[in-house]
């Protein structure tokens, strides 16, 4: 292939140019490590912010073979994808490398400027980002962006671009090419955007393709279909993977080789089956054990309420805290564009359990919701919360509602207003329903912080001196300030990394059978649906395409979208019978 | 697209409408009465008979709702009145100082527009902190600079000291030069604000650092993915900076002595002359309005996105 060849003359003249230069310091490059196609030794970065520099990533050190993917496993803050950065020299402008050396075929590229390295970047080393919705360019057509990187390079006739343009959108999968050549970011699917991005990737025909956090903002299915291209096209052109992800069970399924890292450091590596069946650091056999779709199973059975002992109180009460029936809600203002969001729903919540929504994005498990805590008027239906029909509320009466049902947001980080205290916030609920006077707010503010796990001494802090997960137990004791009902979760845990969201399923059950509470809990991550609900409704386009207790949805799934949404959940790979044991790092 | 047009348009045609009749309810809320202020005068030796007459000719012997009809009839057929001042039709007072107006609007802008980019974009492109430092301090001075200080000492610097430019005679061009750059500097100031926050905002965007991981060089992102992305919000403000350029023309043509529109705005506010008042407003009502429909119909063109919004929201 003459662009291999010709990338290949571009990078051993500049080997050659470097090693020329080399005064810099000296690092021991072993003939091993010269030998892989990317050696990362004892690299270290550091952030420089207000006049300190702070390390973020320790002595890391790891191998990626021809052909090999590598997976870099941790959770926020491990330096994971700092270190992914640092390969190809995009740090944030504070950022810098300290020591080490990064060999890619034999050559140190870390110290090198942006202009030498931009002839590596694009042709020897392809990056899948993150967050597909804002990694496109807005403003210019799919096909530009795609062949900007043959233009950058300088690879074949100009003419020839188009042409190379529309055979990669068709190789990585997208339908209709020459149309979304033509098309913007935005006409298309965050799905269809990864493969836009992917196909940006493998233009040259790298030899590595660094994939951060490639598939953490997709849905579960379109997940897969990303993951699987990407092992397709690592087996068509032999490229190199480091896999940068938080997700263990996409790790496990996808990689040869493992790296954990926490706070900078990697604490284990070695081939994947090994490192899962066998963990040696106490960090991973925890991130293990936490991560939800590989916990061991076991179903969360509703015990039998109170009342139901008592048949006098049975008769006297209503066994569901939420009941919704047809509901409907309809965006557009005329009857020819209106769009169903929600379209015929309904289910009913047995109190004290949690009912989990399960679907993609754009399902309208959101919507639905919303319309039950009444932040959108339904178009049709009836939703009942404690026995009363709240499609009606308005004004007082919709007010007052808030005091029996309280929503927890996704995420953590906008919805703590930044200028309230912790105490502040938590105690904003009493205060709007006049709940109790100053000192008994404070109590009452302490104690709710209490409840929720927190020491007291965050009460004078502000959101932004919190981590992720401390937020969100100060977004749920205020739920729980005025002593609400229901409480409904949207994606609660979602932007929390496995060991925080453990810690807060925890804490979500433990205030269930404390309080009687009941959860409707919404969620596009299966696995952790599984194990927080007692019960489960699927949506998809608006519709519940099937509804009943975890266990029976999980296990006898009847809905043929059920089926396919379970089957996309990453799930390790068969372990292989276990080979003689590669050198290990243990942490 | 013309469904979304002829909406525009009819607000348009809306705004226009309520600032002729608040201007109309306001200038004939004005204590004091031009027509007697001037005629009146004794030098004039005008018999009040022939001042009635005077007044029946302006047509300000009507009740007030007439009056507003057929002055809003006259506007509609382009007959803006007559001046109480020189008698001589409004229309053509406008025609004689709109030339020289739009010759320094349009300059003005274009210079502002032209130290704006130069301003954000240096400061975004330097490599050196100093540098960005000093840029970035530029619009805060600019914005705090008075006009008619800066006119009469870019008079005093550079005619009066350094002779470069003929304070009275020399070409047109070179009369243009210190009122085209006293306007500019003020109106530069926000535009620069805005595009060095916007160029900032979307280098931090992850597009940005995807066409760094393509190979692409600083002046390739800077120029090919940077620009456009912060042009919109910029000229959001660019659209809403013509009414300053309206209000710095009135002061800047009275500190350089040019005969236009905003001179006329000036002499017709000294001789409360209603009809001159009233065309003026309208007038620049007009150019603003118009100016920022087209700014509207250009948001979809350098963002696609803009133009799938217009097409559901409409």
């Amino acid at each position: 292939m003459s662009t291999t060849a010709l990338s290949q003359a571009v990078l051993s003249q500049a080997a050659l140019s470097q090693a020329a230069l080399s005064q810099a310091e000296p690092t021991e490059v072993t003939s091993a490590a010269a030998a892989s196609l990317l050696a990362v030794q004892n690299l270290a970065v550091s952030y420089r912010s207000q006049g300190a520099q702070t390390r973020v990533v320790h002595d890391v050190s790891f191998r990626i073979e021809p052909g090999e993917v590598v997976a870099v496993v941790g959770e926020s803050g491990s330096g994971k994808s700092t270190t992914a950065h640092a390969i190809i020299g995009l740090l944030a402008g504070n950022g810098q490398i300290d020591h080490g050396a990064i060999l890619l075929n034999g050559t140190d590229i870390s110290g090198w400027s942006d202009k030498r390295l931009a002839a590596v970047r694009g042709a020897q080393i392809g990056l899948v980002p993150q967050d597909p919705t804002s990694s496109l360019n807005p403003v210019k057509t799919i096909g530009a962006q795609v062949g900007e990187v043959l233009r950058i390079h300088r690879r074949g006739p100009r003419a020839g671009i188009r042409h190379r343009v529309i055979d990669l959108l068709a190789r990585v999968g997208l339908p209709d090419p020459e149309l979304r050549a033509r098309q913007y970011p935005h006409q298309l699917s965050g799905g269809m955007r990864q493969r836009v991005l992917i196909a940006i990737a493998i233009a040259l025909e790298p030899q590595l393709i660094i994939a951060d956090e490639p598939t953490s903002a997709l849905d579960v299915t379109v997940q897969r279909h990303i993951l699987d291209l990407l092992d397709g096209l690592r087996a068509e052109f032999g490229t190199a993977i480091l896999f940068v992800t938080h997700d263990l069970g996409v790790a496990a399924s996808r990689s040869s080789r493992i790296v954990v890292m926490q706070g900078g450091r990697i604490q284990e590596q070695g081939a994947t089956a090994d490192v899962l069946a066998n963990p040696q650091s106490d960090y991973t056999k925890r991130l293990l054990a936490n991560a939800p779709s590989l916990a061991p199973a076991g179903f969360r059975e509703a015990r039998a309420p109170i009342y139901l002992r008592d048949a006098g109180a049975v008769a006297a009460e209503n066994p569901s805290a939420i009941v919704v029936s047809n509901l409907v809600k309809e965006f557009g203002h005329r009857r020819t564009d209106a769009f169903r969001a929600v379209d015929d729903v309904s289910f009913s919540v047995r109190r004290g359990t949690t009912h989990a929504l399960v679907g993609e994005s754009g399902s309208g498990k959101t919507t639905t919701a919303r319309m039950i805590v009444r932040f959108e008027q339904p178009t049709s239906g009836r939703v009942e919360v404690d026995g009363q029909d709240v499609a009606p509320l308005r004004g007082e009466a919709l007010r007052q509602l808030r005091r029996r049902i309280q929503l927890v947001y996704q995420n953590p980080f906008g919805s703590l207003d930044p200028r309230q205290s912790v105490a502040e916030i938590v105690a904003e609920p009493l205060r709007n329903f006049a709940l109790a006077d100053r000192r008994g707010r404070a109590a009452r503010t302490a104690e709710l912080v209490d409840r929720v796990a927190l020491p007291a001494a965050v009460l004078e802090r502000k959101p932004r001196e919190l981590s992720g997960g401390q937020r969100q137990r100060v977004a749920i004791a205020r739920a729980l300030a005025v002593d609400p009902r229901v409480i409904v979760l949207d994606e609660a845990v979602s932007a929390l990394d496995v060991t925080v969201q453990a810690q807060i399923l925890d804490l979500l059950g433990q205030l269930q059978s404390d309080l009687d509470l009941t959860y409707l809990f919404i969620s596009h991550d299966l696995s952790v649906v599984r194990q927080i609900s007692h019960s489960v409704s699927v949506m998809s386009r608006g519709r519940i395409v099937e509804t009943g207790s975890t266990e029976q949805v999980f296990l006898r799934p009847q809905h043929d979208y059920t089926r396919e949404l379970l089957a996309a959940v990453p799930a390790p790979a068969p372990v292989p019978a276990p080979a003689p044991a590669p050198a290990r790092i243990g942490g | 697209m013309t469904r979304y047009l002829t909406g525009r348009i009819g607000q348009a045609v809306l705004v226009l409408w309520a600032a002729f009749t608040v201007t109309f309810v306001l200038l004939q809320a004005l204590p004091g009465d031009s027509i007697m202020i001037k005629f009146e005068n004794p030098e004039l030796g005008l018999s009040p008979a022939q001042i009635l007459e005077v007044r029946a000719r302006y047509g300000i012997d009507e009740p007030a709702v007439l009056q507003y009809i057929h002055t809003l009839m006259g506007f509609l057929a382009g007959d803006f009145g007559y001046s109480i001042e020189t008698g001589t039709p409004v229309l053509q007072r406008l025609a004689e100082g709109l030339p020289e107006t739009a010759k320094l609007a349009a300059g003005g802008f274009l210079l502002a527009v032209v130290l704006a980019v130069t301003i954000a974009f240096v400061s975004s492109y330097t490599r050196f902190a100093w540098i960005r430092g000093v840029l970035l301090a530029v619009p805060s001075l600019f914005i705090s600079i008075p006009t008619f200080w800066l006119g009469i000492l870019l008079i005093q610097v550079f005619s009066f000291q350094l002779r470069l430019v003929p304070v009275i005679g020399g070409t047109e061009a070179q009369s243009l030069i210190l009122p085209v750059l006293t306007l500019a500097v003020p109106i530069s100031a926000p535009l620069a604000q805005v595009l060095c926050r916007s160029l900032d905002a979307v280098y931090t965007q992850p597009f940005v650092a995807v066409a760094q991981a393509k190979g692409a060089s600083r002046q390739w992102i800077l120029w090919r993915h940077v620009a456009r992305n912060a042009l919109v919000p910029t000229l959001t403000v660019a659209g809403l900076t013509f009414g300053e350029l309206i209000a710095g023309s009135v002061i800047t043509e009275t500190v350089f002595g040019r005969n236009g529109i905003g001179r006329l705005t000036e002499q017709a506010v000294t001789a409360q002359d209603i009809p001159v008042m009233q065309a003026i407003v309208v007038l620049a009502a007009f150019v603003f309005v118009s100016v920022n429909l087209i700014v509207d119909l250009l948001y979809p063109v350098l963002d696609p996105r803009l133009a799938a919004k217009g097409r559901v929201a409409v």
